[in-house]
């Protein structure tokens, strides 16, 4: 099952509650199910994600585009644009360490470039170096994607984690009771 | 419109009332009296921040630990600058919210009442004052309330008699709350469910909860009640509010009865002038009365409505300790945000001490997998200051390290108790004149002062809990007597009472000095009870925009 933000945002019924004026125009952009425009990344930053990805996330946790793009689609695009600027900056950074962009290296050498740049010893920031803003936007932000769905969490045991719409403990009951 | 620097904020023609501050309690008198037809302006120092079903920003930032809670809703600077000149560091900014909707953004939810006791304390034991009025007479105001901010409950709670029924149906216990249960069954102590103003289901146009779980400090959706429903509300009735402008004096007549009009400044740095037949303080228990102590004159030399000299004094926060246990026995499967089970058998008192005890049981998340992973493997902070030399820890590695971080013998429970905080004088809200914020004002200065009463009460519920702990046959990892956490409960500060001499308002929230300033906030409040205040609150503004109304 792919739940996640969007779907939720799908699933609640535009129809009954944008007539309220309940959801943003942005919100129902996103859940129109567009895949262009300012509400999502352009495809080099996606890529790299998706490379960044291979290397932070457990072997087991394959890694979809859609996923990536689901995960920015309800942030704003103040965040977007920062994600943005942090991928093209790792990746300039691969080029200049390796002579090859970011997504064309090996998994080890991806790692390489992490350890390097300093992204695993600094702490995550949202502004500052290269460093700490990849650290934050982007190694930070895929592990908050992964972690904030049961795609990460079932490695744990668990199957409805802060940040995702799994619904309350009782909830069907009290749907039926009422 | 959201945090728009270049909105039109010069002031409205003189309206019927002028209210500071667009929280739950200014938000439900603007619209009580804005859909009864009168003008009503709306003045916040905060944002506006964008709507529920938009708040996904806000959780980004709530979910990183790299944030505090402060950076959600963007509190802390130059704006938000205070003293803590008392005996313990009160941590202002990360229990309040400036904004449209106020510390409703971030609150936890709870919304159970206060007891007949806590309005007849001095009548009853001798200590701390009473209330001008009884809980009997604020009765049908809880119940509107529960209506207006959609608690959820049900009639279970065998300590406090209802008539009305619960808006919403309660959240169930759960299989946590069974085991806390359980264990009080055997000590001859009844639990019962927590109301909140969450929706189980959807509610006059507000989603239903589908259990983000991150309700404190956001919920992204508006599943959980905020002042801005209000505010909206009142928009819808044609109140104006103007976001980013913190009132800087209160301005008053010649003869200093009543109050002309406020002062604000914008984004762009200008100051205006509201004028308005009628004004309400709802800007919580720090920023009213500091209002207050800023708009002194030669008339008012210790602060606007300050006759009595208690605005500011009896400030009230309620002190938690929270005991943590193992048990041999697993708990909750999943992580919630919010807790379902209390404990009010330890509420209502014969004699004087131990005060009022309110338990809550805790819903603890049964691993925490993203804090970890965020600090790549780290359990704590002393393991990131270890990474320049030993790096953080991705892929395989990282999955073994949450694995490891979450170790543990059995599993870790969690019980708060709220207990009441009785007035005193010493603790207070001055203003710091060494300190000013980006406006040149001076700051306010908060002095949580506990007192004896309070900290006998903690050692009472601290030995409630921790034999509850060990009728769960769980061992006690420990109390933190020693470091109570305020519950970001902001009372006692213009207080309520029927002699000007010792009080600043009087029971239809009316300043005694002034008679078009009125006062909704839990700085009303003359004691506090072991509750948390928010449904209070609502329930006086309920009943405060009567009495305004009646003289409009």
């Amino acid at each position: 099952m792919t739940r996640n933000r969007r779907h939720f945002l799908r699933g609640i019924g535009l129809g009954s509650l944008s007539g309220l004026g309940l959801l943003s125009a942005r919100s129902i952009r996103n859940s129109s199910g567009s895949t262009t425009g300012s509400s999502e990344l352009d495809d080099a930053t996606v890529a790299t994600m998706v490379a960044l990805a291979a290397v932070i996330y457990p072997r087991t946790v394959s890694v979809e585009h859609s996923f990536v793009r689901n995960y920015v689609t309800v942030l704003g695009p103040e965040h977007r644009t920062r994600i943005q600027r942090a991928a093209r900056e790792l990746d300039l950074a691969a080029r200049s360490m390796m002579s090859t962009g970011f997504s064309s290296l090996s998994v080890e050498r991806r790692a390489a470039v992490l350890r390097n740049l300093g992204a695993s010893s600094v702490q995550p920031r949202p502004t500052g170096t290269v460093a700490v803003r990849v650290r934050y936007y982007l190694v930070n932000g895929l592990l908050v994607a992964l972690f904030t769905s049961p795609k990460g969490t079932t490695l744990f045991g668990i199957d409805n984690p802060p940040g995702y719409p799994g619904g309350y403990p009782g909830q069907e009951q009290i749907m039926e009771d009422h | 419109m959201e945090n728009d620097r270049f909105a039109d904020r010069r002031p409205s023609p003189p309206a019927d009332v002028c209210i500071v501050g667009a929280g739950v309690a200014g938000g439900i008198v603007a619209n009580e009296l804005a859909s009864a037809g009168y003008s009503v302006v709306v003045l916040e120092a905060g944002e506006r921040f964008p709507p529920p079903g938009d708040r996904f920003d806000q959780q980004e930032i709530a979910l990183r630990e790299s944030h505090t809670i402060e950076d959600v809703w963007n509190m802390g600077g130059q704006r938000d600058r205070f003293s803590s000149s008392g005996s313990g560091e009160y941590p202002l900014n990360s229990r309040r919210v400036k904004g449209v909707g106020g510390t409703t953004l971030h609150w936890g939810g709870y919304s159970p009442r206060l007891h007949p006791k806590d309005f007849e304390m001095q009548t009853r034991y001798g200590i701390g004052r009473d209330w001008p009025f009884s809980y009997e007479q604020l009765r049908p105001y809880y119940a509107a309330a529960e209506q207006e901010l959609g608690v959820s409950g049900v009639d279970d709670n065998p300590f406090l008699e209802r008539q009305e029924p619960f808006p919403l149906p309660a959240f169930p216990t759960t299989h946590t709350d069974s085991l806390f249960a359980d264990a009080c069954e055997t000590l001859g102590i009844e639990t019962h469910s927590l109301p909140q103003a969450r929706n189980t289901q959807a509610y006059e146009g507000r989603a239903q909860c589908v259990g983000y779980g991150t309700c404190s400090p956001v919920c992204p959706i508006g599943a959980k009640y905020s002042g801005d429903v209000h505010i909206r509300r009142a928009e819808q009735s044609s109140a104006r509010v103007l976001d980013q402008v913190p009132v800087q004096r209160i301005e008053h007549d010649r003869r200093g009865d009543s109050v002309e009009a406020v002062v604000y400044v914008t984004p762009a740095g200008d100051r205006h002038r509201q004028e308005a037949d009628h004004f309400v303080l709802a800007c919580g228990g720090v920023e009213t009365p500091r209002l207050l102590l800023l708009s002194e004159s030669d008339r008012y030399p210790a602060g606007l409505a300050n006759s009595s000299g208690a605005v500011g004094r009896y400030f009230m926060d309620h002190p938690y300790i929270t005991a943590v246990g193992e048990i041999p026995a697993s708990g909750n499967p999943n992580p919630m945000g919010y807790n379902t089970l209390q404990s009010q058998a330890f509420y209502d008192h014969d004699s004087a001490g131990p005060g009022s005890i309110m338990l809550t049981f805790d819903n603890a998340s049964p691993v925490d997998i993203l804090g970890p992973a965020l600090r790549g493997g780290d359990e704590n902070v002393w393991g990131d200051l270890a990474d320049p030399v030993e790096g953080d820890l991705w892929g395989d590695k990282l999955v073994d390290a949450i694995r490891d971080s979450n170790e543990k013998g059995g599993t870790t429970v969690k019980m708060h108790a709220a207990v009441e905080h009785l007035p005193r004088r010493e603790s207070s809200v001055t203003l710091d004149g060494a300190k000013t914020d980006d406006n040149g004002n001076p700051v306010p200065d908060v002095r949580w002062e506990l007192g004896t009463h309070a900290r006998e009460t903690h050692e009472t519920a601290a030995e409630i809990m921790r034999d509850i702990i060990r009728e769960m046959g769980g061992t006690v990892r420990g109390v933190n007597l020693a470091d109570p956490g305020p519950g970001g409960h902001h009372m006692g500060t213009t207080r309520m009472g029927r002699d000007p001499e010792s009080s600043v308002v009087d029971e239809r929230l009316r300043t005694h000095d002034l008679g078009n300033l009125s006062i909704v906030s839990s700085s009303v409040f003359p004691t506090g009870g072991a509750v948390n205040p928010t449904l209070t609150i609502a329930a006086l503004a309920l009943r405060a925009s009567e009495a305004i109304a009646a003289d409009l």
